[in-house]
């Protein structure tokens, strides 16, 4: 994730960041706009935070080889980071469709409670499944992405949903709870979506 | 269509305008050796300070979106508290560092707009703090992150919006004053000819972008008050403040199309005796393509707000 070309001297930079700024502004925000449900607020909070960061380390460093790359994974750090420190409200689970690719709804509060469960996965469960339901990718553009098989990125993608709904439990309504655990027993299974 | 994952252009050109100036603060003056200690010292204590405002700043942002009680609004209250103490000690440090500069001019080692420029950045840690003893004042009251919108509510008969609005014209003010002596200064030396003539053209560019974010500014206020007064409904003054931070994109960009031919036309100069590269060359002239294209941009982005304006003063 570090710079990896050498520091411009002090005239370049000012016009160097600016192209940048201009060229990356809109896909980043949309990046991290799509993993907070559309709450504007909290994106440009997260933008503004990931553009801090860049000014402090590509000075420094000189700049990425990719700057979008590098931008969205710091962005993805202090979404990260954002959700490990804050208190999700309790949720229905009726309320999360926790299997369709792409679902994620524009709802602030299910994208909260998503993120918070996330940011309390490992890296490699928490991207795969940011992968399929914020960037609406499937199953076989992931696994093209890791240089991996389909079936890899499927078993991952189960046991990443197992995971994620594990942790969420600590936050589900204990009614909802109840009532879904009674639903288990006489449902079956989801079939994965890819 | 716009979806709700395109970022708002507001926010897009202020967060420009940020990194421009965070980025042009960075360019100081290499101090003399009697001051290094001193200058190390305001250094370390400036590192300290960005690494504890980065912390209070992950305060901020988490504590804003949960203040839904009186517990969590005081978590928030106590996030504000801790900026104001750190925009308190950024003033501390500005104030040093024009003393400093203040001292280097005093005995002919710095120059007297290197002092004025430091008081510019006094002036603009007095702004912020102003502006975070407003953004606590308004906490207080509410318990939710304060309003920037022009159809926010006045609170408890204070308009939070238009005191902070004006706070916004502080800095420009002076660093407007500076500007223009900067010009001034490049104009002589441009005249005995130990500058470019691009140095005067950036000074006016610098100038008139100022001139042009602080009638923005004040044109905002006036929108506000007419609100406020009920001379304007939600709508239309929603539109106005749209059309306000239109205009003043575009009059920026007029300015930097400005400055980008004037570079390129330098650049071809430089090309024709042999001290640039075609590439040199082909750079300034995307650059100045870009920005008539966002140039384009920003007028059908105004067409469309004074479209809407005038659909709605037709109802």
């Amino acid at each position: 994730m570090a710079p990896s070309s050498s520091p411009l001297p002090e005239g370049e930079l000012e016009p160097e960041v600016a192209r940048l700024y201009r060229d990356t502004i809109r896909p980043l925000y949309r990046y991290v706009s799509r993993r907070v449900g559309g709450d504007r607020s909290l994106a440009e909070d997260l933008v503004h935070e990931t553009w801090m960061r860049a000014l402090d380390a590509w000075p420094r460093s000189g700049m990425p080889d990719d700057p979008l790359a590098w931008l969205m994974r710091v962005a993805r750090n202090v979404l990260v980071s954002h959700f490990r420190h804050v208190q999700p409200q309790l949720v229905d689970p009726a309320t999360l469709d926790l299997e369709a690719a792409g679902s994620m709804p524009d709802d602030r509060d299910a994208a909260a409670v998503v993120n918070w469960g996330l940011a309390r996965l490992r890296s490699k469960h928490a991207e795969v499944l940011e992968a399929f339901y914020f960037d609406g990718k499937g199953v076989r553009e992931i696994a093209a992405e890791r240089a991996v098989s389909e079936r890899a990125i499927e078993g991952r993608l189960r046991r990443a949903r197992e995971k994620l709904k594990k942790v969420l439990k600590k936050i589900w309504r204990p009614a909802d709870a109840q009532q879904r655990t009674a639903a288990q027993e006489t449902t079956h299974a989801h079939h994965t979506r890819t | 269509m716009r979806t709700t994952h395109e970022p708002d252009d507001g926010f897009v050109d202020r967060l420009e305008l940020e990194i421009g100036a965070k980025l042009r603060r960075r360019r100081t003056v290499t101090p003399a050796p009697f001051l290094m200690r001193t200058r190390l010292r305001v250094a370390a204590a400036a590192a300290m300070l960005a690494i504890v405002s980065m912390a209070a700043g992950g305060a901020v942002v988490a504590a804003a979106y949960h203040a839904k009680d009186v517990e969590q609004r005081d978590q928030l209250v106590s996030a504000y508290e801790q900026r104001a103490a750190l925009a308190q000690q950024r003033l501390a440090l500005a104030a040093d560092r024009m003393r400093l500069t203040e001292q280097r001019v005093s005995v002919g080692t710095a120059a007297p707009l290197d002092a004025m420029q430091d008081r510019v950045r006094v002036a603009e840690a007095e702004a912020e703090l102003s502006r975070i003893k407003s953004q606590l004042a308004e906490v207080r009251l509410t318990g939710r992150e304060p309003e920037t919108n022009v159809l926010a509510a006045v609170v408890s008969g204070q308009d939070f919006v238009s005191e902070r609005w004006r706070l916004d014209l502080m800095t420009p003010r002076l660093a407007l004053d500076v500007e223009k002596q900067r010009m001034q200064e490049a104009q002589r030396r441009v005249d005995v000819g130990a500058a470019p003539a691009l140095d005067v053209v950036v000074s006016r560019s610098r100038i008139g972008e100022l001139e042009a974010a602080m009638a923005a500014v004040e044109r905002k206020l006036a929108i506000r008050q007419r609100f406020l007064k009920k001379e304007l409904g939600a709508a239309e003054a929603d539109l106005r403040i749209q059309e306000a931070d239109a205009e003043a994109r575009q009059t920026a960009l007029r300015l930097k199309i400005m400055l980008a031919a004037e570079e390129a036309k330098a650049t071809q100069k430089k090309f024709n005796v042999g001290l640039a590269q075609q590439t040199d060359v082909a750079e300034s002239s995307l650059r100045l393509r870009e920005l008539e294209a966002e140039l384009a941009k920003s007028d059908l982005d105004l067409a469309r707000v004074r479209a809407q304006i005038a659909q709605l003063k037709g109802k």
